[in-house]
């Protein structure tokens, strides 16, 4: 089933601001200027960060892989205290629920866009020439962010949401266990 | 002389605004190129607030000078209030999940382990876990009725058929599948461990070929307690050649067991008790002294092996009820 982008975001509008304010948070780690920011808008796109353009490749690279590693840390953390209550006991209750929707809606937007995959690459290509490591391994990261917003078409978002802030609980729990 | 914050860069000249604006009406009419025109910027005066630095330059954001507290205002551009809030809103929920939760980590952690001990044998142990698990999940009934399968074997194990069998009949009231369940299966033998403690040995054995005909996966232990009965049977009926007769198979079927040797010291005693021969004590003292190095600290064997010591001693044959009576008040259950 295919569902329009602004619907998804509108649903999962918690993933989107904390997308939003990832990349907020990078630039102030960075010291690098924000210009303007929206967390979120009934627009497309739905939220935005404007910074000045970072002097550094590090800076540039952790500006926009940011969300991905804020998304993906806030999901974990909000849905494994309540997987074990869902998923193991089958004991869920209403705050269990929204812990949940709130971890899978932010895990759903932990992908960089396709702009901040543009600026990433276009970054990368002029690091590259001064044989920074770090851009060199950009490109395949810029690669999978293309391929996984391609795949959002197929829910991939969504699964990716899932299987974060779902399945690595009861994995580590059966680990553990 | 114009400040350089006044200046314009027109077309490349360098023009103050009034000849700026001249100077591109002078153009004849067409689309300027992108970048035209410019503002010029002193790098020493800030571009918000005007803040002039002297001869030193301000440093830059996205191109425009900007004293300290005009660049704090992006380099360190704080979150609105109500990001906060909710940040620290949904934290604290998943803080307050995870403390009402952490009841239930802990029997997550406890259920496998209760299943792990079971399989491995150790009944107490796996006893003890469900226990705690049932008591951290009590809205889950299934673990209580685990708990109480468990606490049925436990009792079985410490020679307590009669109190194992209300806890099993229990488990087996809730137990999802009655028909050859485990709680159906050690309730019969329950049953069955309860009739011979109270000399009951010949009443036992129909329900031993119950237990053999509705559950023949458990053929070995049907015939293991059909040995037992046989054994208890032949001392009540004081045919104690028939005893040892039985307590030497049982002996020869599992001869690592401390009880083998302490029923193969009780059948011995008996044989001495009514003949007087001196081979039999000599050989029902090395049995039991087996037999209490077996056994250690394994307090159920313990009571029995002091009944045959008895025997040995005073070489009067009685049961376990009528030792009890003269020398322990209050001890239930036990072996010939």
């Amino acid at each position: 089933m295919i569902i329009p982008g602004f619907i998804i975001a509108w649903a999962t509008f918690p993933g989107v601001i904390v997308h939003e304010a990832a990349h907020m948070l990078f630039c102030r780690l960075r010291k690098v200027g924000v210009l303007d920011v929206c967390f979120f808008r009934f627009g497309n796109p739905a939220g935005y960060v404007i910074h000045e353009i970072p002097k550094d490749f590090t800076s540039n690279f952790l500006i926009a892989v940011g969300p991905f590693i804020v998304n993906t840390l806030l999901c974990l953390l909000l849905c494994f205290p309540a997987v074990v209550r869902v998923k193991t006991f089958e004991l869920g209750d209403p705050l269990s629920y929204l812990l949940l929707y709130l971890g899978v809606s932010i895990g759903m937007h932990a992908f960089p866009s396709t702009q901040d995959a543009k600026s990433l690459w276009s970054a990368a290509s002029q690091a590259a020439r001064r044989l920074n490591p770090l851009a060199l391994i950009s490109f395949p990261v810029v690669i999978l962010i293309y391929i996984a917003n391609i795949l959002s078409v197929f829910w991939f978002d969504y699964l990716y949401g899932v299987a974060i802030g779902y399945g690595l609980p009861v994995l580590l729990l059966n680990k553990l266990a | 002389m114009f400040p350089a914050n006044e200046m314009y860069t027109v077309l490349g000249r360098s023009l103050c605004k009034p000849c700026g604006e001249r100077h591109l009406q002078a153009q004849p009419s067409q689309e300027l190129p992108e970048g035209a025109v410019k503002a010029q910027q002193d790098p020493t005066v800030c571009a918000k607030c005007g803040a002039d630095n002297g001869m030193l330059e301000w440093p830059t954001v996205a191109g425009a000078p900007l004293c300290d507290a005009c660049r704090r205002q992006y380099v360190s551009r704080p979150y609105p209030a109500w990001i906060k809030l909710a940040m620290l809103a949904i934290l604290t929920l998943a803080v307050v999940e995870l403390a009402r939760n952490w009841r239930l980590f802990q029997a997550y952690f406890e259920i496998p382990r209760a299943g792990k001990a079971y399989h491995e044998g150790r009944i107490e142990d796996a006893h003890a876990l469900m226990a705690a698990a049932a008591a951290h999940v009590p809205e889950l009934h299934h673990l209580a009725t685990q708990e109480r399968f468990l606490g049925g074997l436990c009792l079985i194990r410490q020679g307590k058929p009669a109190e194992a069998i209300p806890l099993l009949s229990e488990a087996l009231r809730d137990w999802p599948e009655k028909d050859g369940s485990a709680p159906a299966f050690f309730l019969l033998v329950a049953r069955i461990e309860d009739r011979m403690a109270q000399d009951h040995s010949a009443e036992a054995v129909p329900l031993i070929q119950e237990l053999k005909t509705r559950f023949p996966d458990g053929a070995r232990t049907a015939d293991d307690l059909m040995l037992q009965a046989q054994i208890g049977a032949a001392f009540e009926a004081k045919d104690y050649d028939r005893f040892l007769a039985k307590a030497r198979e049982a002996f020869q079927r599992d001869p690592d067991h401390p009880m083998s040797w302490a029923m193969l010291a009780s059948a011995l005693a008996c044989k001495y008790a009514v003949t007087g021969e001196e081979s039999f004590k000599t050989q029902a003292t090395e049995a039991l002294g087996k037999a209490r190095a077996m056994a250690g600290e394994d307090k159920s064997i313990a009571e029995y092996l002091e009944r045959i010591a008895h025997r040995l001693k005073s070489r009067e044959i009685i049961d376990k009820k009528e030792y009890d009576r003269r020398f322990r008040a209050g001890a239930k259950g036990g072996k010939p």
